[in-house]
């Protein structure tokens, strides 16, 4: 156990450093700078400015500085924002992602389960088949379709959610259910298919000649290593609830870190933008060593700690 | 019970049969219809029409027009040139990086396959989805995007982000491919490891890279529309599904709703993906025979699965 978690600590901290220093040679090898304004200020002023930031250092050297200041966790001014610290406009908007994509999270991933059990114990009834259709509907829409669709019926049409904004409870109810459709859709798909697989197996037989229920045998006999698949793409299925919380926070426009993404990535804001990408990267050691952790607690013979 | 079962299971086998033909219909449909899209008699791209700003389905424009009096039918059909460009350029990337990848590494020492695995390895663990969004957002605006290239690059690196499972595909694949007689026949005839590759298993390689093809289009596809809805993909003059439903979104409010703009570019990037999809499928279960009766076993089932976890381990997804 330990050596395993050493090691993936150490895998984890070479990723982090591995994106820090891609996407900080990537935004500096962009075009134009955090100050090209509307009508280009004197040159000694723009020096002036630079100097201030120390933009005017040769580019290892800001590396350097950079990674230092996010191993302090101290990354200074935002450039374009200066009354605002990086820190701080993080730390505001992060509290209200993770909100979003960790109901969107775990809606999906249950909603997804449940859908798979019903699926899964009458295989090729009418259930099972509007579980299927449903899967293949929720990974082929694009999410902005759902989205549209939402707003124009239940906030348009009927007057009964906003939306838009992040104020009330009601407001939260479109955009999680916008990103929990895809991941909803996926696990019920890998579950389906997880207990039917192992609905076959010889433990379940035997479950079966003992006089249980199918459903109890599925949920208490097969879910368990039924739901490895779904644990293994947790990693995965966060990076694409990240993504998807990019398009879900434009559209709803909640104030979450997306925008900061997009919006510090056109404004070659680089403290800004590093740290939305450094904060999306640790998330996703995160979300993935604890998928990799319930992998190892639901499947103990697997402990070859890979 | 059983009997009056039995009528409605053959049905839907016949579903499940007309479903790829209805899907390849449609794509066949879309395709010609992009490529044949500078002989069509479409409005001009530039043609604006103030007058006829956001007005709603009629004889005259079929889908309705957009903000600026523009015909939607028209720009759906403009958006799809460069729409399907994007996932073919995506496609064929991820297809010559990943199978060149896969191939040298699987027909390799084992020394060269763990090393070229463990890279592919790292590079699946770093969210390349969103150093792809920061290298698009510097191209925009940049040298490369005002000398006409912009699109171009674009092109390529939404194929980087799809390499790595089909490369885990290939190289597992030609693994087991080396091990088979005819593989060790070439071998006793004299013929170097690398014509081996070449000429005995890459031909056999062709359905399983087909496969992984049909799930990496409709992915690459979908990555086209996020970036260019966020305004980071396609940019005006040039459209695509992914600026139409951007446009739609802008000009989205209650009062006055302008529906087809959010629907129908939408609807059409949904159909295809879904036609991808369900010819992925049957493509599976047709080149894939070890698949297949596994499907059959689980009592008839068209959706379009993931790779087989197990034997080519976990796949990224898209957004």
């Amino acid at each position: 156990m330990t050596p395993f978690l050493v090691r993936r600590f150490a895998s984890a901290t070479f990723t982090i450093w591995a994106v820090f220093t891609l996407s900080f040679f990537i935004i500096r090898s962009a075009p134009g700078g955090p100050f090209d304004l509307e009508r280009e200020p004197a040159p000694d002023i723009k020096a002036a400015i630079e100097a201030r930031y120390d933009l005017d250092l040769p580019l290892w050297k800001q590396y350097v500085q950079q990674g230092w200041l996010w191993l302090t966790l101290d990354p200074g001014p935002s450039l374009r924002q200066p009354d605002h610290d990086v820190a701080t406009i993080l730390s505001q908007g992060f509290p209200v992602s993770v909100l979003l994509g960790g109901w969107a999270l775990v809606t999906g991933i249950l909603a997804g389960m449940a859908l798979g059990i019903l699926s899964a114990w009458r295989p090729g009834s009418w259930i099972d088949r509007s579980v299927v259709l449903f899967a293949s509907l929720g990974i082929s829409l694009p999410m902005y379709l759902i989205a549209g669709l939402l707003i124009m019926t239940f906030s348009f049409h009927w007057n009964l959610l906003p939306p838009a904004g992040w104020t009330s409870l009601a407001s939260l109810v479109l955009p999680i259910t916008c990103l929990a459709l895809a991941p909803a859709a996926q696990v019920a798909r890998l579950t389906r298919s997880g207990l039917l697989e192992t609905s076959s197996e010889d433990f379940a037989r035997t479950a079966k000649a003992k006089g249980r229920s199918p459903l109890s045998i599925l949920i208490l006999h097969c879910l368990r290593p039924a739901s490895i698949p779904v644990a293994s793409t947790l990693g995965p299925t966060a990076a694409a609830l990240l993504t998807g919380s990019l398009v879900v926070e434009q559209i709803f426009a909640i104030p979450g870190i997306g925008m900061h993404f997009v919006q510090g990535a056109m404004n070659r804001d680089y403290p800004l933008v590093l740290g939305v990408v450094l904060l999306y990267t640790v998330l996703l050691q995160v979300l993935t060593l604890i998928g990799d952790l319930l992998i190892m607690w639901l499947d103990p013979r697997g402990s070859d700690m890979r | 019970m059983k009997a009056t079962l039995q009528p409605q299971k053959s049905r839907w086998r016949q579903t499940r049969k007309t479903l790829p033909v209805l899907s390849l219909a449609w794509l066949t449909l879309v395709v010609l219809i992009s490529i044949l899209t500078p002989a069509l008699p479409l409005e001009p791209i530039d043609s604006v029409d103030p007058e006829q700003a956001i007005s709603a389905p009629s004889i005259h424009h079929w889908f309705g027009t957009d903000v600026l009096g523009r015909d939607l039918f028209s720009r759906i059909i403009r958006g799809s040139r460069i729409s399907l460009a994007c996932a073919l350029a995506g496609a064929a990337t991820a297809l010559l990086v990943g199978v060149a990848w896969g191939l040298i590494a699987g027909g390799g020492s084992r020394q060269r396959d763990n090393i070229m695995m463990r890279f592919v390895d790292l590079v699946d663990s770093i969210p390349l989805v969103f150093l792809v969004i920061l290298v698009a957002s510097v191209v925009r605006g940049s040298v490369i995007e005002e000398s006409g290239g912009g699109l171009g690059v674009f092109f390529v690196i939404l194929g980087f982000v799809y390499w790595t499972p089909m490369a885990r595909v290939v190289r597992g694949e030609t693994i087991s491919l080396a091990s088979r007689e005819w593989a060790l026949a070439a071998t006793a005839l004299g013929s170097s490891p690398q014509r081996i590759l070449r000429k005995e298993i890459l031909p056999n390689l062709v359905p399983t890279i087909l496969v992984t093809l049909t799930l990496i289009i409709p992915r690459v596809l979908l990555f086209e529309a996020f970036l260019s809805f966020l305004g980071l993909g396609v940019q005006s003059p040039h459209v695509s599904w992914g600026t139409l439903a951007r446009d739609a979104f802008e000009v989205l409010n209650p009062v006055n709703t302008a529906w087809w703009l959010v629907l129908y570019p939408s609807m059409v990037l949904a159909m295809s993906l879904l036609a991808l999809n369900i010819i992925g499928d049957a493509l599976r279960s047709d080149l894939d025979p070890k698949d297949a009766t596994k499907y059959k076993a689980q009592g008839g089932r068209f959706s379009p699965s993931s790779l087989d976890r197990k034997r080519h381990g976990a796949h990224r997804p898209a957004n």
